[in-house]
């Protein structure tokens, strides 16, 4: 069932790995410190996330495709890339929980409210194992469709709110300084980070070499449409508005209109977002199945995929109860933990590297 | 062991079709839910007063529009008025006098009365803004007396009032502009800026007695009506005052808010004041411009509009370029007089429903910060000088090239 995914198949997967939650969780947490020059911050975190591609990109490349913690222990030792892979797999798990919370927190308050988030919690996680089990080219296909349907949705948002967009709500720009939109850039860098999920996904790459391209243009796309969607929600409500609501993205979809017979369009829009983020769910639950196999090494993860199932249920129904530690979490906790795994892993894989195959000839000197 | 297997897994599996129900927990049959289309709020003896309007599914169409079927005896809708501490404990007790659980999405009008206007309004815009099922998007209006007695009354043509108000506040900003109408975000968006300050359209009952009773709307003219009047200006949360509609008009202008109006003015200036021809203005743009001079702040308000000559009183020969010039001086001097009196009243209330302060953060936004920081924006727009440029012109003069007057003169 796990056939090899193309470069433009994965790339796909790279923007729904970061955009689900990152256009729920972000617009608030950004134009908090940056208000109307949260644009610019998504450009700094850009930046720092194309590095952070470019990095992971490089490490896939070195590694063409292998397991890659088997690779580590091959490289180092087996005992260090047990070490690793235990540490990689809480990171993932603890990831792949607040996915499920933001998933089901997000319902809970638009959607769902009386139904037990226990229930959300398993039906979701059902649905997600199921995906899992299907493999990853089966994800990244129906993933492809679902980004495709961003050809109706994007036109749809936009003339929907053509008539409450105001340009000057933008102004005055550069009004915050470096250190705050610094501030400001730290989360969603945190967020473009997640591009380390392709250390995971490199055995299904088709073309292994070409991860720094699939980063880079996953992300670019990602930073494409967070620019779209909080360009257009500060157009909307300005500066000051958008820090009063908790999912703004949707609080400006719900004032979408055409004419008096299409409005409060938010539940379409909800829909949509429910789609994709089944898939970035799938995208982690299937990364941390790949790490636990490869982290004890066994041929095939398919009867442990139930039991790291019920691991994240219980982490996102008993460790992530309060929306408050959450919300720390992303502001505060997150980027330490995603920098250390995210960054610090794949750059000591490329220096492991380096250092097994020895300083590089010298060139230009020899005469 | 095979057969066995094979039954015991589709067992096994048929309590997890149960989770396919998780929907069925905010499951609502509409034949249980009360469909609001407007809410009401007064502040009575420290409590929330609270009156919603839903639509009675049983009534048919009963001379007021509509389609037919139905009782035609049974009002269109039907009102509730609870009291509570907090709003939400006020909505709670619709179910002690209810017989269907109270469901907001389909709200169309929001009317608050003075007194609550009075105490604040913060709680209830928080109310709407946190709440599931509530609609940011209702039109917000204000009323001088209780804003439950609005929601009694009936309209002639158009059975569901809270859309009827809504039809009303939609025409009269897209045919006259003397003001927008105030959607529950825009609101909550005009406070929360560095103005702080914010308009509501008052509505009002044109007589005294409500017109509550099916029977009542069977007569031709009303003696009472619902009807769109001053603008409410609130600074911080509480009201400040009113504006007049002309105040109103003359802020319409500042803001650019100006989508269609008509202009009553004097054809011949010369000879007095006395309006005798009207102008359509069809296009307007406004372009404020702030700037510091000296000590104060100088805003440069350039108001630009075209339009279309629908009415003329007076003799006058409309193929000749002076008279329609002598018109557009007319036409700008009328803009101008709205203009200023508004700013006046502006000025006297203190509260800077101009947006000035948006605008100066926006082109000044060092001094602005400093203002900012001094806390001394108050005194800043008190000492704001506007200098209104009005250009108008008249595009076109109808289908009728001289007044009807000059036949009388030959």
């Amino acid at each position: 069932m796990n056939g090899k995914v193309g470069t433009t198949q994965a790339a796909m997967l790279i923007v729904n790995t970061i955009l689900p939650t990152a256009t729920v969780v972000l617009p608030v947490i950004i134009s908090n410190y940056a208000e109307q020059d949260a644009p610019l911050a998504i450009l700094l975190s850009t930046f720092f996330g194309l590095l952070i591609a470019a990095l992971v990109g490089s490490t896939v490349s070195r590694i063409n495709g292998a397991p890659f913690l088997t690779w580590v222990g091959e490289k180092s030792s087996p005992v260090i890339g047990t070490v690793l892979g235990l540490l990689m797999l809480q990171f993932y798990l603890d990831n792949t929980s607040t996915i499920l919370r933001e998933f089901v927190n997000f319902l809970k308050d638009n959607v769902l409210v009386n139904t037990p988030i226990s229930i959300l919690c398993t039906l979701i996680l059902l649905i997600t194992i199921y995906m899992v089990r299907q493999g990853l080219e089966a994800i990244a296909r129906v993933n492809s469709l679902v980004i495709l349907l961003f050809v109706f949705f994007v036109p749809l948002y936009l003339f929907g709110l053509s008539n409450e967009m105001n340009v000057h709500q933008l102004l005055p720009m550069f009004d915050h300084s470096l250190a705050e939109l610094t501030l400001a850039s730290i989360t969603p860098t945190t967020w473009m980070s997640e591009v380390a999920v392709l250390l995971f996904l490199a055995p299904y790459l088709k073309d292994p070499k070409r991860a720094r391209i699939i980063g880079w243009s996953g992300l670019i796309v990602v930073a494409l449409i967070m620019m779209f969607s909080l360009i257009t929600t500060l157009m909307v409500f300005g500066p000051d508005f958008i820090k009063l609501s908790t999912y703004p993205g949707f609080t400006a979809a719900s004032i979408v209109h055409l004419g008096r017979f299409i409005e409060k369009l938010d539940i379409l829009f909800i829909s949509y977002w429910v789609m994709s983020i089944y898939l970035k769910f799938s995208i982690f639950l299937f990364a941390t199945v790949e790490c636990f196999k490869q982290t004890f090494r066994v041929g095939s993860s398919r009867p442990f995929i139930g039991a790291l199932g019920l691991l994240i249920l219980l982490e996102c129904l008993y460790t992530w109860q309060s929306t408050e530690k959450l919300n720390l979490y992303n502001k505060e906790g997150r980027f330490l933990v995603f920098f250390l795994f995210n960054v610090l892993v794949p750059l000591g894989a490329i220096g492991l590297d380096r250092f097994k195959k020895g300083k590089p000839k010298q060139k230009g000197w020899e005469t | 062991m095979n057969i066995h297997k094979k039954i015991l897994i589709p067992l096994l599996c048929l309590p997890l079709l149960s989770t396919l129900l998780t929907g069925c927990w905010d499951a609502r049959e509409l034949s249980e839910l009360g469909i609001t289309s407007g809410s009401a709020y007064d502040w009575e003896n420290n409590q929330w007063k609270a009156t919603y309007q839903v639509i009675n599914p049983s009534s048919g169409s009963s001379g007021m529009g509509g389609s037919t079927g139905g009782s035609t005896s049974s009002p269109p809708f039907v009102t509730f008025t609870v009291k509570g501490r907090t709003i939400m404990e006020a909505i709670e007790k619709t179910n002690l006098t209810s017989t269907r659980e109270m469901f907001f999405s389909h709200s169309r009008i929001t009317v608050l009365g003075e007194s609550v206007a009075k105490h604040g309004i913060n709680q209830l815009i928080d109310m709407f803004l946190r709440k599931q099922d509530a609609r940011e998007t209702v039109y917000v209006f204000i009323t001088k007396g209780e804003a439950g007695n609005i929601l009694d009354q009936l309209m002639q043509l158009s059975k569901n009032q809270g859309a009827g108000v809504q039809l009303m506040i939609e025409q009269e900003s897209r045919l006259i502009s003397y003001y927008p109408g105030v959607q529950m975000f825009e609101l909550a968006m005009a406070l929360s800026s560095e103005s702080g300050s914010a308009v509501l359209p008052e509505i009002l009952l044109t007589g005294t007695e409500i017109m509550d009773e099916t029977t009542e709307t069977g007569r031709t003219d009303l003696k009472t009506r619902l009807a769109l009047g001053r603008l409410g200006v609130l600074k911080g949360d509480q009201l400040m005052g009113w504006l007049s509609q002309k105040q109103a008009f003359g802020l319409s202008f500042m803001t650019d808010k100006i989508k269609t109006a008509t202009i009553a003015f004097s054809s011949k200036p010369k000879s007095g004041d006395k309006p005798d021809a009207s102008y359509i203005l069809q296009k307007s743009k406004t372009i404020v411009h702030p700037k510091w001079e000296q000590d104060h702040y100088v805003i440069d308000i350039d108001i630009k509009g075209s339009g279309v000559l629908s009415e003329v009183g007076s003799v006058m020969d409309l193929n000749d370029r002076t008279s329609i010039t002598e018109m557009e001086h007319s036409i700008e001097q009328q803009v101008l007089e709205l203009v200023n009196n508004s700013w006046k009243e502006i000025r006297t209330l203190g509260a800077d429903v101009t947006g000035f302060a948006v605008r100066i953060h926006r082109s000044d936004r060092k001094r602005f910060k400093q203002i900012k920081k001094a806390k001394n924006w108050d005194s800043t727009f008190q000492e704001i000088e506007i200098r209104p440029h009005v250009s108008m012109k008249i595009e076109r003069t109808g289908l009728s090239n001289k007044s009807f007057e000059s036949v009388h003169e030959k």
